[in-house]
């Protein structure tokens, strides 16, 4: 070692690679974690500060800073928990019902011509190019109490008095279903476009029937983008304000009411504050678990792809 | 024994005739590979057979029985996929072990049947895998396993060797080979490849535009063509266009413009008629002497290719430029390229093809 030169020492050292930080994946993310950063971290961090103080609701003078008493007087409340769960109930039946409506349409899409997908297509995300407030006022003409369903049911002699169908929790979810339901038929169409038309024939030519088939081969590989849009539409399901306040009103409360009700007309931000706090908690907690059943327990061999 | 009989079968794809009236007949225990370029209706028949489509016309029988109408599960086949189509969420044992849940077998006469198919694939030791986590000749033998392990009345191969790379498609074709011998299953195979089909089938059906234009036994078929199109299609040949100038039986004489190449051929040619001569690349022979066989002509060496186990060599003769491929032997100083060389092959070599 001592034989070595100071320039063949300079020359091994400069020799040894350099690990150099690669700067471009930050660079092209730096718009979106700026916009990020400035209009999510920021506000949920003045959120969960708010969520933890208390104020005078006349004087709106801030009495303390540090408290869990705002967490305490929504959860310790029946009436309050009864609508949390009344909103999950929602937003969970909405989820299930937006799959199975959209399981159907979306293998149809993937049989169907060039023409007839971009129809199809176009019909499905109607939805989304017609404002909710409309979609919800055709929603109240079709369960009013002279409305098209109890209309139908009295021609055909059913009933004699109309349902009491407007303002339940059937007409919010079927308003909500109606709204979110393309989210999970493209991302179904999606998955179902990445499997291998022939792993279908494999399993006809093995002796599985079309029902078998479905249930042993296509849906398990349809599985990612169920999930995925399943995921979407819980998540928007459950922080849902317009349909439910049209086509729910005062009778099917969601939490996103009492949100509302606490900031705008109660003037109680803390207690709003830590109303928006628990929802985020309890419907990111569903969705991860339901995120891990999916992926660990019940679906392995199609996650681990 | 007739195992599988398609007469007159049609189908149309929209106003495309896909396969035409197309008639064959396949013993028990046999293997015929179904061969043409695509777009002959090779897969479409392999379709049919499975029952993935329904003819417009004529008859499938399969073990005399009409299978029309019936779906491919009822069907009691085994297939091999080009894209394996291995179920990718499920592990090698459950894949291979599919066909035998659907057939409600037993479980411990499940567990050693499933052994017993992947100790025939040698893939013992991979029942737990996933599929992603095998390379794509395990993957073939898998689909292989699946396919046989629920002993179908016939096994269709749709191209089976067709994704894997060339040392590996050799292997496989072998091992294809010995599986066959073994369980002696009536086999079809539809293939592009001419040497999976050669290699692998008792027979070939050469197709194209939806009907068969010749079938027969590898040699056969490649031997003596019936068709220009078999002519052309099989091995790699060159193409030389002129007249009949003398017909005398079996021995014809064409002019190609100058070179007269005599010829063998069993059917009937008159003077004046417009032929092709057909001449495999590998039935030529070059060399800088004279050489005593039937046609030989002096010709310009214009490339010789040096591929290691061959050597093409490019030639011009007259307006015709020829290929002819030979064994490098290494017995021999190259031909330099530019030099006036003669080519020669026998008569018998000199396939004739009558045009219109």
């Amino acid at each position: 070692m001592s034989a070595m030169t100071a320039e063949a020492a300079v020359a091994a050292v400069s020799a040894v690679p350099q690990r150099r930080v690669n700067w471009t994946p930050w660079i092209i993310l730096a718009p979106a974690l700026v916009f990020f950063l400035i209009f999510y971290v920021v506000p949920l961090a003045i959120l969960l500060a708010n969520s933890v103080q208390r104020w005078d609701t006349y004087t709106y003078k801030v009495l303390d800073y540090a408290t869990l008493h705002q967490y305490v007087r929504y959860l310790l409340d029946p009436y309050y928990l009864e609508v949390l769960v009344r909103t999950v109930r929602i937003a969970a039946l909405t989820t299930l019902y937006s799959v199975i409506a959209a399981y159907p349409v979306a293998i149809y899409l993937t049989k169907a011509g060039p023409t007839e997908r971009s129809i199809l297509t176009l019909i499905i995300i109607s939805p989304l190019l017609v404002s909710v407030v409309i979609l919800c006022f055709g929603w109240m003409v079709v369960f009013a109490p002279a409305g098209l369903i109890n209309w139908a049911l009295k021609m055909v002699g059913i009933v004699d008095a109309p349902l009491k169908l407007k303002f339940s929790e059937a007409s919010v979810i079927s308003g909500l279903v109606h709204v979110y339901f393309p989210f999970v038929a493209l991302s179904i169409y999606n998955s179902l476009q990445n499997i291998d038309p022939a792993t279908v024939r494999a399993a006809r030519i093995l002796g599985a029937g079309p029902i078998r088939t479905f249930w042993s081969i296509t849906l398990p590989l349809s599985i990612p983008g169920a999930l995925a849009g399943s995921l979407i539409v819980f998540a928007l399901s459950t922080s849902s304000f317009v349909v439910p306040m049209f086509l729910g009103g005062a009778w099917v409360k969601v939490v996103a009411y009492h949100i509302w009700e606490q900031n705008m007309a109660t003037i109680d931000w803390p207690f709003g504050a830590a109303i928006a706090v628990i929802l985020l908690v309890v419907t990111a907690t569903i969705m991860l678990a339901y995120n891990r059943l999916m992926e660990r327990r019940l679906f392995t061999g199609v996650f681990a792809r | 024994m007739e195992h599988v009989r398609l007469h007159e079968v049609s189908k149309f794809y929209g106003q495309v005739l896909a396969v035409d009236r197309l008639s064959l007949s396949i013993n028990q225990g046999e293997s015929v590979a179904l061969l043409g370029p695509s777009g002959c209706g090779k897969t479409t028949t392999l379709n049919l057979l499975a029952g993935f489509l329904q003819p417009d016309g004529g008859t499938i029988r399969i073990a005399d029985r009409d299978v029309a109408g019936l779906p491919p599960n009822k069907r009691n086949l085994g297939m091999v996929f080009q894209s394996y189509a291995l179920f990718p969420h499920m592990t090698v044992a459950e894949n291979v072990a599919f066909g035998l849940k659907l057939r409600r077998v037993e479980s411990a006469e499940r567990e050693r049947r499933l052994k017993e198919a992947l100790d025939m694939v040698r893939l013992g030791g991979f029942a737990d895998r996933f599929p992603r986590q095998l390379s794509g000749g395990q993957q073939q033998r898998v689909a292989l396993a699946r396919a046989i392990i629920v002993q179908p009345d016939i096994m269709l191969y749709d191209e089976p060797l067709s994704n894997l790379d060339a040392k590996l498609r050799e292997e496989m074709r072998s091992e294809l080979l010995d599986i066959q011998d073994r369980i002696r299953i009536t086999s079809i195979y539809v293939t592009h490849d001419q040497e999976e089909a050669l290699a692998l089938a008792d027979r070939v059906a050469v197709m194209s535009n939806g009907c068969v234009e010749q079938i027969g036994t590898p040699d056969e078929v490649y031997e003596k063509p019936a068709t220009g199109f078999v002519a052309k299609f099989l091995g790699e040949s060159n193409v030389l266009p002129g007249t009949v100038a003398r017909a005398d039986g079996t021995s014809v004489v064409v002019d190609l413009g100058g070179h007269s190449v005599h010829c063998q051929t069993s059917e009937r040619f008159s003077a004046g008629d417009r032929v092709e001569v057909v001449v495999r690349t590998e039935r030529l022979a070059v060399s800088p002497e004279r050489l005593s066989t039937d046609n030989c002509f002096k010709a310009r060496l214009h490339h010789a290719i040096y591929l290691g186990g061959t050597i093409r060599y490019l030639v011009q003769l007259g307006d015709h430029r020829l290929i002819m491929v030979e064994k490098n032997r290494g017995d021999r100083a190259a031909l330099s390229e530019g030099s006036e060389v003669y080519v020669g092959w026998p008569a018998k070599d000199s396939l004739l093809v009558k045009l219109p």
